[in-house]
């Protein structure tokens, strides 16, 4: 047996794809090479999940090498700058370096790279090292039916991207066929063509055992002892996975556009980097009720850096809640009229307040309040958001999810580039185009009426009451009478106490105001009041005002619903002011400003009775008073009882 | 260091009041006093004001009304010069503290015991009406002949400014009163009292027939929704101003539509 030491890759008799060549196959993506690099690797992970495995652990440890492994680290570089004699200087940095980063990608309760070390051994049931270690584009063994993400098994790209040498370390452990535990250890590396005296070499390399013409992992013992030596974390009992290991990763700010000037993230930026990117783009498989998911973990220089979630993150709850939704059956099925065929189901959350931050969405497109539907496929990693026109609120938006009809996977998986980050209907035909197609167009149509986008195209309808004219073809109708919420004259009763709606409703809303004071923000805050007293010693209660004033979309419109409750046949006026800084209602508002206006009831049966003022026969029931919502003001609704 | 003043009690400011009406115009120059034997010093808090103090604090003020034209009755224009450059010199002079100066009866007795002339000329009597009792005897502080000076340039005051009472000239007594009178809820908030009154000075202009006074009585309709839930004592001066300067950029965009 060999000493381990650097194989570089030959070209062949038959040619061969140069190392840069090979790189250039992922495209060039959008993503940064941090995000790229989580969504790759994680699906990469995903998709080797053990079959009886419930929770696959997935972590991301971004560590510099501690004086007690330096050595090691710089005696493997030295002899890679001795051996691999092309003119690049980057292995011979790190030899020299003060100090060596590395990250860390790891999986654990996954297969791990079983299967033949060469790539001409015939074929065989396992393939995982042949795909990721030593081949490009292998397909061979992987079902086109199975929903899973990695297709194309282009992931590994991004590892090598992420490396500012192109170079990392595979340490992996699977069960072999006949039962007993395998681990292996190797090193790769792709690097520019190069000549080695006469010989050209593509630039791939790999460390490990040297054969004639290829390279065989460490293996066991060996392999761990590897690991071991480079400070590197083994695996517990019979766990299987693989850990790769990114070195000197290179932590531009993903932020900043590509310049020669780039600012480094510190380790500790680049760990949030990576936890937010973890949280963007793997959150529906990491939702904890789901039977089985993946966990991730983050750590920057052994610090655990903490991975958002729906229970700490507004707009993740509601991205959350929308998927709950879409596979819960409380989802809206798309449909495709021709060829009929439903596309997937579709549900969506409203935000209120919700807003994005982080650099790691805003490479999703997504940025402040948001306007997105998460599109889904079967493997349930994030494929994008899509972005829908904004609300007109700025702190309102709404999350959406589309997942894909189970039996449409295949078509929409085609319809995706290596990096699984968009559905294309162009690199299709016929039907599947259609498919593909026409899901854009109903994605776009839900969230223009979202939006409110579609409202405000339609034409103009003019509010008029229709109360008077359902008055006068009442009598049509058989059954018991009634005025419907016509007006009635009241002329005549002018001598009933009748409450002056302005300032004794306003009064009445301070004393029993409970509404959010000292909301900052531009939020504007919400102040419910008591009803006041009407009509002294009438037969029923005074309408009751339930909770606080809340949020909602009527007509594309953003409202404050307050729920009341009316004791019986009653006659009630809804009112709503600005409270000024005062403390008293707003007595003329200020030339173009908006004011809060009553725009009707809603009633039990989700119908809306315009204006201001609600006519009730009948026993006890509970109305929701919609008020017109206004930014950045305070708002006191109050129901008084008419005459 | 700062000086307490005498107090004069309500009953004798309600006497001397009426006392005002009594003695023929121009002639109240012969009530000045130093002193009454009907009104109290704060126990503790500074020093008491000396005759010396008074006298002093006396001549400046009367200096000022000469240069507008004392005793000859003042035009508006000299009514508006001779608040501006009072408030500078009862500011500085006075020593007074705000709690000192929050004391209507301290008011009552400069105006009805120290300068019954030149406030009897400020605010000449009203014919059938007779004097305003509030600009004498100071049952509404921000009414005040001298007391509401005070509190404008204690409020306007910029001690980074080269000149710290540059902003009491920049504008008129209806404007300011619109702040300090009208919207209590705002002239609460020192700090962004100057910030509105600096903004106005910044963008005089009456564009397309809206006049700046109409910009800024608007702005101030709008910034009284904001005070209902934003505590702006917690804002810095930075983004005090900007927030003003916001609220009044959106006040011209909307009355110039």
């Amino acid at each position: 047996m060999s000493r381990p030491g650097w194989y570089a890759q030959p070209f062949r008799a038959d040619g061969g794809i140069t190392a840069d060549g090979l790189l250039n196959q992922l495209g060039r993506p959008s993503l940064s090479r941090l995000s790229l690099l989580v969504r790759e690797a994680a699906q990469n992970s995903w998709d080797a999940r053990l079959p009886e495995q419930e929770v696959v652990r997935f972590r991301l440890d971004l560590c510099t090498v501690g004086a007690g492994h330096a050595n090691e680290w710089r005696r493997l570089f030295t002899s890679a700058a001795a051996q691999i004699r092309d003119q690049d200087p980057m292995f011979r940095q790190i030899a020299q370096a003060g100090s060596i980063r590395y990250l860390a990608v790891s999986d654990r309760g996954t297969t791990g790279l079983g299967g033949p070390t060469r790539s001409d051994s015939g074929r065989t049931e396992r393939r995982e090292w042949l795909r990721f270690v030593l081949n490009s584009g292998d397909r061979e063994g992987v079902s086109t039916g199975h929903p899973s993400g990695g297709t194309f098994g282009y992931g590994k790209g991004a590892f090598y991207r992420l490396s500012r040498t192109g170079c990392i370390f595979i340490h992996t452990r699977f069960r072999r066929e006949d039962g007993a535990l395998e681990s292996r250890f190797i090193g790769s590396a792709i690097r520019k063509a190069f000549w080695d005296g006469g010989i050209q070499r593509t630039g791939r390399h790999w460390w490990g055992l040297p054969e004639k013409d290829h390279c065989e992992p460490l293996r066991n013992e060996l392999a761990d002892a590897a690991a071991g030596s480079l400070g590197l974390a083994g695996f517990d009992a019979d766990e299987t996975g693989t850990t790769v290991i990114v070195v000197d990763p290179d932590l531009t700010d993903p932020s900043l556009p590509d310049s020669e000037t780039t600012e480094e993230l510190t380790v500790q930026d680049a760990g949030i980097h990576l936890a937010d990117a973890s949280a963007w783009n793997l959150w529906p498989i990491l939702l904890p009720e789901r039977r089985v998911r993946m966990t991730v973990a983050v750590t920057a220089n052994g610090v655990t850096v903490p991975v958002p979630s729906p229970d700490d993150d507004a707009t993740l709850a509601s991205f959350a809640d929308a998927y709950r939704k879409a596979i819960g059956g409380q989802s809206e099925t798309l449909v495709c009229g021709n060829p009929r065929k439903d596309l997937g189901s579709f549900a969506y959350d409203y935000t209120y307040g919700a807003s994005v931050l982080s650099p790691a969405a805003r490479e999703l497109g997504i940025e402040g309040a948001p306007h997105h539907v998460c599109l889904l496929r079967g493997p349930e990693l994030v494929t994008r958001y899509y972005a829908g026109p904004e609300r007109s609120t700025p702190d309102a938006g709404y999350a959406g999810v589309f997942k894909v009809a189970d039996d449409l996977d295949g078509i929409f998986s085609q319809s995706e580039p290596p990096t699984h980050d968009v559905w294309e209907y162009r690199q299709l035909k016929g039907r599947e185009a259609t498919f593909v197609r026409t899901t854009g167009r109903r994605l776009k149509d839900r969230c223009d009426a979202l939006s409110g986008a579609q409202a405000k195209r339609q034409v103009k309808v003019g509010r008029y009451a229709m109360s008077s004219v359902s008055q006068r073809l009442g009598h049509l109708l058989a059954g018991p009478g009634g005025t419907g919420t016509a007006v009635l004259d009241t002329t005549g009763r002018a001598g009933d106490s009748r409450t002056r709606a302005g300032a004794s409703g306003v009064d009445a809303g301070m004393s029993g105001g409970a509404g959010p004071d000292g909301d900052g923000q531009g939020g504007g805050g919400i102040r419910s009041g008591r009803a006041t007293q009407g009509r002294p010693g009438g037969p029923t209660r005074r309408p009751t005002l339930v909770s606080e004033p809340t949020f909602d979309v009527v007509a594309g419109r953003p409202v404050l619903v307050q729920r009341v409750v009316v004791h019986g046949p009653d006659r009630i006026q809804g009112l709503a002011y600005v409270l000024t800084g005062d403390g008293a209602a707003e007595d003329s508002p200020p030339v173009g400003a908006a004011v809060p206006a009553v725009m009707g009831w809603r009633t039990a049966d989700g119908g809306i009775v315009p204006g201001d003022v609600l006519q009730h026969e009948g026993g006890p029931m509970e109305v929701e008073l919609i008020v017109t919502a206004v930014a950045d003001v305070v708002v006191d609704i109050s129901v008084v009882r008419q005459s | 260091m700062s000086l307490l003043y005498p107090r004069l009690l309500p009953a004798e400011a309600n006497r001397l009041f009426e006392v005002l009406h009594q003695v023929p115009s121009g002639a109240h120059e012969n009530m000045v006093a130093y002193q009454s034997t009907r009104a109290v010093f704060a126990a503790t808090g500074g020093q008491r004001a000396s005759r010396d103090d008074l006298q002093r604090l006396r001549l400046s003020v009367l200096a000022v009304a000469r240069a507008q034209g004392y005793p000859e009755e003042p035009t508006n224009a000299q009514g508006a010069a001779f608040d501006r450059a009072v408030a500078r010199v009862l500011h500085e002079q006075s020593l007074l503290i705000p709690g000192e100066a929050a004391q209507r009866q301290i008011w009552a007795f400069l105006a009805l015991v120290l300068l019954p002339d030149v406030c009897t000329w400020r605010w000449p009597a009203k014919p059938g009406k007779g004097y305003t009792g509030d600009r004498f005897k100071s049952t509404d502080l921000t009414r005040h002949a001298l007391g509401r000076l005070w509190t404008r340039a204690h409020v306007l005051r910029d001690p980074d400014a080269d000149d710290p009472y540059h902003l009491l000239a920049v504008m008129g007594e209806a404007d300011l009163d619109q702040i300090m009178a009208r919207r209590s809820a705002l002239a609460g908030s020192p700090a962004l009292v100057r910030s509105i009154v600096r903004a106005h000075a910044e963008d005089p202009r009456d564009a397309d027939g809206v006049p700046s006074r109409t910009v800024f009585r608007q702005s101030l309709i709008r910034l009284l929704r904001l005070t209902a839930f934003m505590d702006l004592d917690a804002a810095s001066a930075t983004d005090l101003y900007a927030l003003v300067r916001g609220v009044r950029a959106d006040t011209r965009r909307a009355l110039e539509h």
